[in-house]
């Protein structure tokens, strides 16, 4: 069977309600959405929301999947876009950030210490990025998906892809191409 | 440095150039653009080295935990719902009962059928009133007001959001840009589905009868629309669950 008839096939189950082909779905994309997330957001607690929005934006259009695009590639997208709105939204609020000796503990931070986590230069280098050109270079260079599907998940061309990855890229470079690593 | 140049100097330092020639000669007649160059590349090899985040123990379980919650709670919330015409089911009732009872009565004017058609009257009506208050804590039926039910509680909780919308709109409500939100012709289809073809949408918020569940009250999962020929200050606002794109409430 081949990928896409999987993906089409898992598809199928879930909208006839089988809870169990939408957990295979979670269990092999999650962690990839977290990633995509955490690094255009900069947060994990934000990261693991617009993750869970994805994934309730997936299950309620699973019906809607046309398998024009491989099923990760359409999960992505959904969570950009959700990253997107969240982005719009913290600067919408425009609240001021609540002084550090009064932040909540993160219930979740000595265990997230174990896992993988982004490097505190690379996640300020990309936080001073347009969100649209973040989006691109998280997508391309660290997460190494090619221009084709990177463009698939914007849904934008692929020449303009390249343009926002070259100057994302260019600006980076000024922050961590002068940095040792 | 323009386009060319900055494609030519990031191809180089991809390392996806067929033929070097020109990006070597380019890089090698300027310091400036070497020095670009070189930062490109040391950029790139740091971001290539970034390892793929993955999530704790914790946060996966509670990512499945929170999203089966939500989906078991629409998916309860939305077989719960009442239809509208519900609320008149218990009056219907009555009236049919009265109707009967009045129908097969003698005509004759006696005073006993009299109090007897009274007397139905009004106990029908105490039944249409304690069906009311079993169906959304309605009105009358008995003489101490009904206690505020679940349902009650929601829809004071939805008002004053809208209340809240209205009073801050220009601050805090975060309308969505609609030529920009790709997600905007499905949240359109959500508001037809609701019945509510004829709407705009003005934006998102979060449903504030979740926030004292284990949902995330900060998720914005309820769609905000008004007649097209309105908008929020005159209303009627109506709000659309993003999930099951059902309407969960209509202002008057």
């Amino acid at each position: 069977m081949t990928t896409a008839s999987q993906d089409a096939e898992l598809l199928r189950r879930v909208v006839e309600g089988d809870h169990d082909a939408f957990n295979e779905i979670m269990r092999h994309h999650e962690d990839r959405v977290f990633s995509v997330c955490l690094r255009i957001l900069g947060n994990r607690e934000r990261a693991l929301d617009a993750a869970q929005e994805t994934f309730l934006t997936t299950f309620r259009k699973a019906g809607q999947f046309q398998g024009n695009s491989a099923l990760g590639t359409w999960i992505y997208r959904i969570a950009v876009n959700t990253c997107y709105d969240q982005l719009r939204k913290q600067k919408r609020r425009r609240t001021e950030p609540m002084p550090e000796h009064l932040q909540p503990t993160d219930l979740s931070a000595e265990d997230a210490v174990e896992s993988a986590a982004v490097r505190p230069e690379i996640e300020k280098a990309l936080s001073a990025l347009p969100s649209d050109f973040r989006a691109a270079v998280v997508l391309s260079d660290i997460e190494g998906l090619g221009l084709p599907e990177v463009a698939e998940i914007l849904g934008i061309p692929i020449g303009t892809v390249k343009s926002r990855v070259f100057r994302g890229r260019r600006l980076l470079a000024r922050d961590l191409g002068n940095q040792s690593p | 440095m323009r386009e060319y140049e900055l494609e030519l100097i990031a191809s180089l330092a991809e390392g996806t150039l067929e033929d070097e020639t020109e990006a070597r000669a380019l890089i090698g007649s300027s310091p400036q653009l070497r020095a670009e160059f070189e930062a490109q590349v040391r950029a790139l090899e740091r971001l290539r080295d970034e390892s793929m985040v993955t999530m704790s123990d914790t946060e996966r379980a509670a990512l499945r935990r929170d999203v089966w919650s939500r989906l078991r709670s629409a998916t309860t919330s939305a077989g719960s719902r009442v239809p509208w015409y519900y609320r008149w089911v218990p009056a219907a009732a009555a009236l049919v009962v009265v109707v009967g009872v009045l129908s097969v009565l003698p005509r004759s004017g006696e005073d006993g059928a009299l109090e007897t058609a009274a007397d139905v009257t009004t106990t029908a009506g105490a039944a249409a009133g304690a069906l009311d208050t079993d169906d959304a804590g309605g009105e009358g039926g008995s003489e101490a007001p009904a206690a505020p039910t679940a349902a009650d509680e929601r829809a004071l909780l939805y008002e004053n959001e809208v209340q809240r919308l209205r009073s801050e709109r220009l601050t805090d409500f975060e309308a969505y840009d609609l030529e920009e939100t790709s997600g905007s012709e499905e949240m359109k289809q959500c508001v037809a589905t609701a019945g509510l073809s004829d709407y705009q949408l003005l934006g998102t918020i979060s449903d504030p009868t979740a926030a004292d569940t284990e949902e995330s009250g900060d998720a914005r999962n309820l769609i905000v629309a008004v007649p097209n020929d309105s908008d929020l200050a005159t209303g009627p606002v109506a709000l659309v669950d993003l999930l099951t794109c059902e309407l969960v409430h209509l202002e008057e």
